[in-house]
């Protein structure tokens, strides 16, 4: 939710290079060819170059940290083919197995006498689920608690469990089945859009949401309480996107 | 803490009632309708002859100015501008009206009220009439006694008087309710009460946790309203004594509660297995309950039809108003353009429904009122802050609401027309208004 | 239907005042109706309303006018009858009340009229901006709201009588089921449960297809209990449950159906004819 302005703006500008590029190049591009040939061989063309295509897709378009992705395109009427994020000329049509570090536009252009295509492909990139590093005695459950029990957020009037959430629940609940003796309580939080009512109830759905996937995960029910303060107790107090996000979550407390 | 809240509600109980011995009730002039093309003027009460000095002087400054304020928000009257009134005070009326004087001023004044007062020994008496302009004679008075520290509550009496004889009985002053709200202290937010002009202000809880949503019983005996016990849980307190009254705890969520019209029943928000929460009436001792709604949705912000017979509510994500009979059954949708709505107020006189509404593409909540029959709507405020919370005085003319178009959530009134704004409270941050019934005296 | 109102009007109020006690009741209905007589009229100026409007609204204006002069003639009645010198100063004075609580039902019908006279005055604007679209519906609204206005508050004889005119002015109206539910309601609320009986049923039977069905039925079941007639309540419910089982009312069904018969399934009821 926060993240998607900004991703969208960069999408773009992007587009918006791109698109000026092939712009530059189909203009110019004719010029040189009817130099040619009216030198050479006027009479070998009068039609046009067909213009090339191109295709580019990766399967899967998401992956994990670690994880590996195929990269297939396809083009027609090309001279040559260009792929970016490091992978340079390529044949006509092909694939290619990669294994980006993060998430990564690739982009793949193809060049021909009827001027460019260009096609590109997006491979997101997630952080793999969290490993909870082997339980030592010494550590107390408290900082246990601390270092491996995290919240979750919330999208806006919303209380389902999205996949970040799914995540971090996952990793809550493997913790929590480590450590027997901890109990929580869950706290539902809004930001302060709706009315304080609404977000009272709202509030309650989230901790509520929060405490049946965990039961789902096999955590004894009766390790979980819930409780709801709506609004009434904000994590931050200023009135922008960022914040409010910060708001919208389910808060665990060690009982 | 309970024991604490009763000796100082005794305190305010005895305060609150006081002494305000009434002496002859006159003629009762009648009128067909509340005559909004009435002209009153308010007189300054004046000092009775042989009596002088500070204290009478600053007493009666509060009572007229307190009197002025109370009926020209009354709504009912056109208030004469005091710039015109005959320079003349008036303290003996059969001599000191002059007529000829009144009749000479830019507009007809119908009706004059005066008065004067004494102070002795402690002890301030304050004799009022109201004088037919037309007639050239009274039309009916009154007589108040009390302690100078109450002069605020007998110009109130007086202006409810008012307000009563002139619209014939047909409608009650609002002069002496008083708003129940939410202040916030810290984390923690206490249910206050204070004068429908946000004077007098008092807190009713002292636990320092959570406390919201408060809400009168119809006559005012009981309010209930959400405490953190460490749940959101239903809470009704006496308003007399100060006791909690017995209501069962659920552990879970249980939110906004309303007493039925007869003060029999009382409806809430309680979440279900299903994990939503659902509205469910039962007696005020948490008896007989029994279910409303059976949304897999959430429920809310339940309010009562003057007869009992209907619930309006509010359901679904975001917040839609709908009503259903008390029974539970026969569920339609009133105000039918989406948005985001809460906080639905049902008018004494059953024509209204107020509410807070975000409709869509807007960026704020304001006012609003809808037909309860047809469900056209109206708005009543707009411009600066966010505008929420409605609730209506019981003669139905007037709302109380909570915006924060000063900075912080302050606690405003305002006509149902939207006009007459007034902020009543000023400092920390105030919320979730109640305006009580009428008071039961005389 | 060319009745004088104003002057109905100010007859009833005359009427009323020496025979207060008896005759308020019966005159409070008289005024009702002469407000619904007004609203008829309403509607047959609806046709050829460019002009019509006009007179209609100076009849209202005229009511209203009539209203306050009848106010007056209550004031001069009240001042005379304090000057009359008479040893029954109770009798007076409940008298006095009595007219008082008449002058607020005249306050309340002059109140209406002037709603009336403000929709008249939305209407000839929306008249103005859309030329072909004639609101020919403005009647039946009326009537129907200013009943529920009385149903909501409480006064439920005047909610029968406006809803009983609604549904026999307005046979075919869209809220004929919502009048009739309505109507049983009331009468179920003033404890006359066979009449409440009476008004379900007429839902149920004869609008079938409506929506308002499933309320119809649960509302005369729980009459039914109300009327000690287990067998007749417990067919509705089951019929909710088993014909619109997806409503809200066949969740209350099924909890009534728990209530009455225990957790143990119960032998299939015939509802008895009536």
């Amino acid at each position: 939710m926060k993240r998607s302005p900004v991703l969208l703006a960069s999408t773009a500008l992007l587009l918006a290079v791109m698109l000026s590029a092939s712009g530059c190049a189909k203009k110019v591009s004719p010029d040189p060819a009817a130099v040619d040939r009216a030198d050479g061989a006027r009479e070998a063309s009068t039609a046009p170059a067909p213009a090339p295509t191109i295709t580019l897709t990766a399967s899967p378009s998401a992956i994990e940290k670690g994880q590996s992705t195929t990269l297939s395109w396809q083009s027609t009427n090309a001279t040559g083919v260009n792929i970016t994020g490091g992978i340079g000329t390529v044949e006509a049509s092909g694939s290619r197995t990669i294994s980006p570090g993060a998430s990564t536009t690739y982009t793949a252009r193809a060049t021909g006498r009827g001027g460019d295509a260009v096609a590109e492909a997006r491979v997101t990139v997630s952080a793999p689920v969290a490993v909870t590093p082997p339980p030592s005695a010494a550590v107390s459950d408290a900082a246990f608690f601390e270092a491996a029990i995290k919240d979750v957020f919330f999208g806006l009037d919303e209380y389902s469990i999205n996949e970040d959430a799914r995540r971090a629940l996952i990793a809550n609940a493997r913790a929590l089945a480590e450590r027997p003796g901890i109990r929580v309580t869950i706290e539902g939080h809004c930001d302060e859009r709706g009315s304080e009512k609404y977000n009272l109830a709202l509030g309650d759905r989230r901790a509520n949401s929060a405490r049946d996937f965990l039961i789902s995960q096999g955590i004894d029910s009766a390790r979980i309480d819930t409780i709801s303060y709506g609004e009434e107790r904000p994590f931050c107090e200023e009135q922008n996107e960022e914040c409010w996000q910060l708001n919208r979550r389910a808060h665990f407390v060690m009982r | 803490m309970p024991a604490k809240i009763a000796c100082f509600l005794l305190l305010v109980f005895f305060s609150a009632q006081p002494s305000l011995l009434t002496q002859e009730s006159s003629r009762v002039t009648l009128f067909p309708k509340p005559a909004e093309d009435l002209i009153l003027a308010v007189a300054d009460v004046q000092p009775a002859p042989g009596n002088a000095g500070g204290e009478l002087a600053s007493a009666l400054e509060t009572f007229n100015r307190v009197l002025y304020d109370d009926l020209s928000f009354a709504g009912f009257f056109t208030i004469a501008g005091r710039g015109f009134y005959p320079p003349k005070p008036i303290v003996r009326p059969e001599t000191d009206i002059d007529y000829e004087a009144w009749d000479s001023i830019p507009f007809k004044v119908s009706f004059v009220t005066v008065g004067s007062a004494s102070l002795s020994r402690n002890v301030l008496r304050v004799e009022t009439s109201v004088y037919d302009m037309k007639q050239r004679k009274r039309a009916f008075g009154k007589a108040y006694t009390g302690d100078p520290g109450q002069v605020r509550t007998m110009a109130h009496y007086w202006a409810d008087e008012i307000v009563y004889q002139l619209t014939a009985g047909t409608s009650r002053g609002i002069a002496s309710t008083r708003i129940a709200y939410v202040s916030r202290k810290g984390d923690a937010k206490e249910i206050h009460t204070m004068d429908y002009d946000g004077q007098n202000s008092r807190a009713f809880t002292h636990g320092g946790g959570l406390n919201l949503f408060p809400t009168w019983a119809p006559d005012n005996s009981k309010l209930a309203f959400v405490s953190y016990r460490p749940n959101p849980e239903i809470t009704i307190y006496s308003y007399l004594d100060g006791s909690r009254l017995p209501f069962p705890m659920f552990n879970t969520f249980a939110s906004s509660p309303a007493i039925s019209p007869d003060g029999s029943e009382v409806i809430f928000a309680l979440r279900t297995p299903r994990g939503d929460p659902d509205l469910f009436i039962s007696r005020l001792d948490g008896s007989n309950r029994r279910n409303i709604t059976n949304n897999p949705a959430i429920d809310s912000s339940p309010t009562w039809s003057p007869s009992g017979r209907q619930i309006a509510y509010i359901s679904g994500m975001p917040g839609q108003i709908h009503i259903c009979d008390a029974d539970g059954s026969n569920v339609r949708r009133v105000v039918k353009e989406g948005g985001d709505a809460d906080n639905v107020a049902w008018s004494p006189d059953g024509r209204w429904l107020a509410f807070q509404w975000k409709p869509r593409l807007s960026p704020r909540y304001e006012i609003f009122i809808a037909d309860a029959a047809s469900g056209a709507v109206r708005q009543l405020t707009s411009g600066a802050g966010s505008n929420e919370s409605p609730t209506w005085a019981p003669d139905g003319r007037h709302l109380a609401f909570q915006s924060n178009r000063s900075g912080s959530w302050q606690i405003y009134t305002m006509l149902l027309e939207g006009t007459e704004p007034r902020q009543i409270t000023h400092s920390g941050n105030n919320t979730s208004p109640s305006w009580s019934g009428y008071f039961l005296r005389d | 239907m060319k009745r004088n109102i104003p002057f109905c009007l100010l007859a009833a109020l005359l009427a009323v005042c020496p025979l207060a006690e008896a005759g308020t009741k019966e005159e409070l209905v008289r005024l009702q109706s002469d407000v619904l007589a007004l609203q008829n009229q309403i509607r047959e100026f609806d046709k050829g309303y460019a002009e019509k409007l006009d007179s209609l609204r100076s009849l209202v204006i005229q009511l209203n006018d009539q209203v306050a002069r009848s106010g007056q003639i209550l004031d001069r009645i009240s001042t005379a009858m304090e000057n009359s010198e008479s040893g029954k100063r109770t009798a007076d004075q409940s008298l006095l009340e009595e007219v008082r609580r008449l002058s607020a039902k005249v306050d309340e019908a002059s109140t209406r009229i002037s709603a009336m006279a403000l929709q008249l005055g939305e209407l000839k604007v929306q008249s103005a901006s859309l030329e072909t679209a004639v609101p020919s519906g403005l009647s039946p609204e009326v009537l129907y709201n200013q009943a529920y206005g009385d149903f909501v508050q409480g006064n439920f004889d005047l909610a029968i009588e406006g809803f009983t005119a609604y549904v026999s002015t307005y046979p075919a109206g869209d809220r004929v089921p919502d009048a009739l539910l309505n109507i049983g309601d009331a009468y179920a609320a003033s404890n006359r449960l066979p009449q409440a009986v009476g008004a379900f049923t007429r839902v149920i039977n004869d609008h079938a297809d409506s929506d308002k069905v499933p309320s119809a039925l649960y509302k005369r079941a729980r009459v039914e209990l109300a009327m000690q007639e287990k067998e007749n309540a417990v067919a509705d419910l089951r019929n909710i449950v088993e014909k619109f089982p997806q409503s809200p009312e066949a969740v209350l069904a099924r909890g009534e159906l728990n209530r009455i018969t225990g957790s143990k399934p119960a032998a299939p009821a015939r509802r008895k004819t009536r």
